[in-house]
């Protein structure tokens, strides 16, 4: 039932996008654009520049869904990024979207992706543990995510009381009422 | 203190009363459409408010696609009794969430945004439903709708429970107003109803003795003191009057007595005034003729002397006696003439008495009466000559005094001889003239001759008035004449003149005159 009420909701929502596309892949990408609505950068941003790890697929994907609209209000440019782009590549991202492969999570570059207010999300809840601030997860057949609001602090980044309401959040810093 | 019998308290209590109802009004109406209106101000607030704050929390589940996320927080609102409907729209106004647990119908039109009253009916106190349509909005990219409608009981309530209150409170308070402004009439306006029943008792009873006492020193106090003053003046005033009155009139009635008597004596002495005047005129008048005799009897005593010397010695010659004779002759026609004249005076002042006539009412022809006495001056008449013209009924008969005609007609003849003709008057003429009209004679003397000047005129029926006495003219004949005609005839007498032009006389005499004065006539001739 939840499922067929998601899928509605979707479907009102990309009418213009064709059934095959509602995928698990859709859903993330319309995830990725809801982000940027209730996180805010401390830098003003003409354009979203959203790094996919290691996914050509989900990439193109997401290019394909926002050919013809905007990104939240603004151009989207997508990034597909290699094992072994140097961590400068990295650096130029707003959102780091990393699935099935991580980058080695070493703490110098973490420290710099946190310098340079790079949101990280992975498709693994646990990974929010390990420096990302974001995670997946699957719950009844929905996708939930996991917010480890310290990390998210720690890059200087500022999510909505809205979000942080909705999310299940680890690591609160009490500047909002987390629990839920 | 009862209201009915104090006009004056009951209108303060009711202007006081009324006054207060006045304010309490529309102070109460004010206050009543100010609370309703913050009241309605309060309930939209805390509705937006709560609109706003579900909005937010169903922001994130609807962005997120959770709907069920999206029920639960909207579900919160449940719990509110007032809620009719609330519904999460999307971004295309389809309906996603709907609370509705009065199964009302879905609204067509969800818009104007924001949050507002739905009146169904004109009725101020109802208000019909509050509804409140909100975006969803994130990051400024619209998200859906969210759509509230509540009922508007507790506003209901609360106008109730004001118009309760209100009501209660306004009894009370024009309670405590009646109270308090019976107390306040009967504290402030004692002191003025004392007052006006002093002054009732001074009316009625003319107790100027009352005084009244204030305590205060205000301006009653002030109006005590003036109402005080007042009665003692009047007090004073009054007992004065009495006395004052009686000695007035005493001196009213003193005055009044002495007026009286000076009226007698100036009456009297008025009487006593007119008699010397009357003696002392026939005195003058007698004295003439009477002078007169003297002389012609001195004279025929001498003439009489100087006859007898010469009989005596015989020297008496007939040339002589005859001149004495003569002389003495002369001087006793003189004599004679002197006393007639004095004889007729005498009769004239006798003739003066109205009542000297004791004839008695008779018929006669009027018109022959009169021609008879025309007759008897015929030779004066004709030494001149005039003429005596005589109009009027021949054969007309009234009833009576032929005398006093008689003597009215001899007068007029003899004034015109005497005055108003000379023998060089031409054209002399007499006309008498009589007609009967409405049971009055009217008879009327004219002559052509020399008329009377206006003093003559002013004066001419007083006695003694004559321009002629030299000539033998006593001055009494119009005054006879008038008081013939007025008093023996009970008629009038008007005359016309002016100098030479003649004059008219004109008797106005009731036909058959009454005969008042024939009882004391009678007693008055023996």
């Amino acid at each position: 039932m939840k499922r067929r009420k998601l899928f509605a909701a979707l479907l009102t929502l990309f009418s213009a996008v064709s059934l095959s596309a509602l995928s698990e892949d859709s859903v993330k990408a319309a995830f990725l654009e809801r982000f940027t609505m209730f996180i805010q950068w401390p830098k003003p941003i003409e354009s979203y520049n959203v790094c996919i790890y290691n996914d050509d697929f989900f990439a193109k994907t997401l290019q394909k869904n926002y050919s013809s609209r905007l990104f939240n209000n603004r151009p989207l440019n997508v990034i597909p990024l290699d094992i072994g782009d140097p961590a400068s590549e990295l650096s130029k991202c707003h959102i780091l979207y990393f699935r099935g492969s991580k980058p080695s999570q070493n703490e110098s570059l973490l420290t710099a992706l946190r310098k340079n207010n790079v949101l990280l999300i992975s498709d693994d809840s646990a990974d929010t543990r390990r420096g990302a601030m974001i995670g997946f997860y699957l719950e009844n057949n929905m996708f939930r995510f996991v917010i480890n609001q310290r990390n998210l602090e720690n890059a200087n980044l500022n999510a909505s009381y809205k979000l942080l309401n909705f999310a299940t959040v680890i690591d609160p810093t009490g500047g909002y009422n987390a629990t839920k | 203190m009862r209201l009915n019998s104090h006009s004056i308290t009951s209108q303060m209590v009711l202007s006081l009363v009324a006054t207060s109802l006045f304010i309490v009004f529309f102070a109460t109406l004010f206050q009543a459409w100010y609370s309703i209106n913050h009241e309605k101000r309060v309930f939209i607030r805390e509705s937006q408010l709560e609109a706003d704050l579900v909005a937010d929390l169903v922001t994130a589940p609807l962005a997120f696609f959770d709907m069920d996320g999206t029920a639960a927080n909207l579900h919160r609102l449940h719990e509110n009794k007032n809620i009719l409907l609330a519904v999460v729209y999307n971004r295309d106004e389809k309906a996603l969430i709907t609370i509705n647990p009065g199964g009302h119908p879905l609204p067509a039109d969800i818009f104007p945004l924001g949050t507002r009253y739905e009146h169904p009916g004109w009725n101020p106190w109802e208000l019909g439903k509050l509804i409140s349509t909100l975006e969803i909005r994130q990051d400024g990219q619209l998200l859906g709708y969210l759509y509230i409608e509540r009922n508007t009981e507790r506003i209901t309530a609360f106008i109730l429970q004001l118009f309760w209150s209100i009501s209660a409170v306004s009894i009370l308070l024009i309670f405590l107003v009646f109270l308090a402004s019976r107390y306040l009439s009967k504290k402030i306006l004692q002191p003025v109803l004392t007052l006006t029943e002093a002054a009732k008792e001074v009316a009625e009873k003319g107790n100027y003795s009352l005084r009244v006492t204030h305590n205060k020193n205000d301006e009653i106090a002030y109006l005590y003191d003036a109402f005080n003053h007042l009665l003692s003046d009047t007090e004073s005033l009054t007992a004065n009057l009495e006395s004052r009155v009686v000695s007035r009139t005493q001196e009213l009635q003193d005055s009044l007595e002495t007026l009286k008597k000076a009226q007698v004596q100036l009456v009297q002495s008025e009487k006593m005034a007119a008699l010397g005047n009357l003696v002392s005129g026939v005195a003058h008048e007698v004295n003439t003729p009477l002078g007169n005799a003297i002389t012609g009897g001195s004279i025929i005593v001498r003439e009489t002397r100087q006859l007898l010397l010469q009989m005596e010695d015989g020297t008496l010659k007939k040339s002589f006696m005859e001149q004495k004779l003569n002389i003495l002759n002369e001087t006793a026609q003189l004599l004679l003439k002197s006393i007639n004249h004095a004889a007729n005076l005498i009769r004239s002042f006798k003739r003066i008495s109205v009542d000297q006539s004791v004839e008695d009412k008779q018929e006669f022809n009027l018109y022959e009466y009169l021609g008879e006495i025309v007759l008897t001056f015929h030779n004066q008449l004709k030494k001149i000559p005039v003429t005596v013209e005589l109009e009027g009924d021949r054969d007309l008969v009234i009833k009576s005094y032929p005398g006093v005609y008689a003597q009215i007609i001899s007068n007029f003849i003899q004034n015109s001889l005497l005055h108003a003709f000379n023998e060089s008057t031409p054209n002399a003429a007499i006309t008498i003239r009589f007609e009967v009209h409405e049971e009055h004679l009217i008879l009327s003397y004219t002559d052509n001759g020399l008329g009377m000047d206006e003093k003559i005129k002013a004066v001419a029926f007083e006695p003694f008035t004559t321009t002629k006495r030299n000539a033998g003219g006593t001055g009494l004949g119009l005054n006879i004449v008038y008081n013939l005609i007025t008093q023996k005839l009970l008629g009038e007498i008007v005359f016309n003149s002016e100098p030479h032009k003649g004059i008219n006389f004109t008797l106005t005499v009731p036909i058959e005159p009454s005969d008042p004065l024939s009882g004391s006539a009678t007693s008055s001739s023996s």
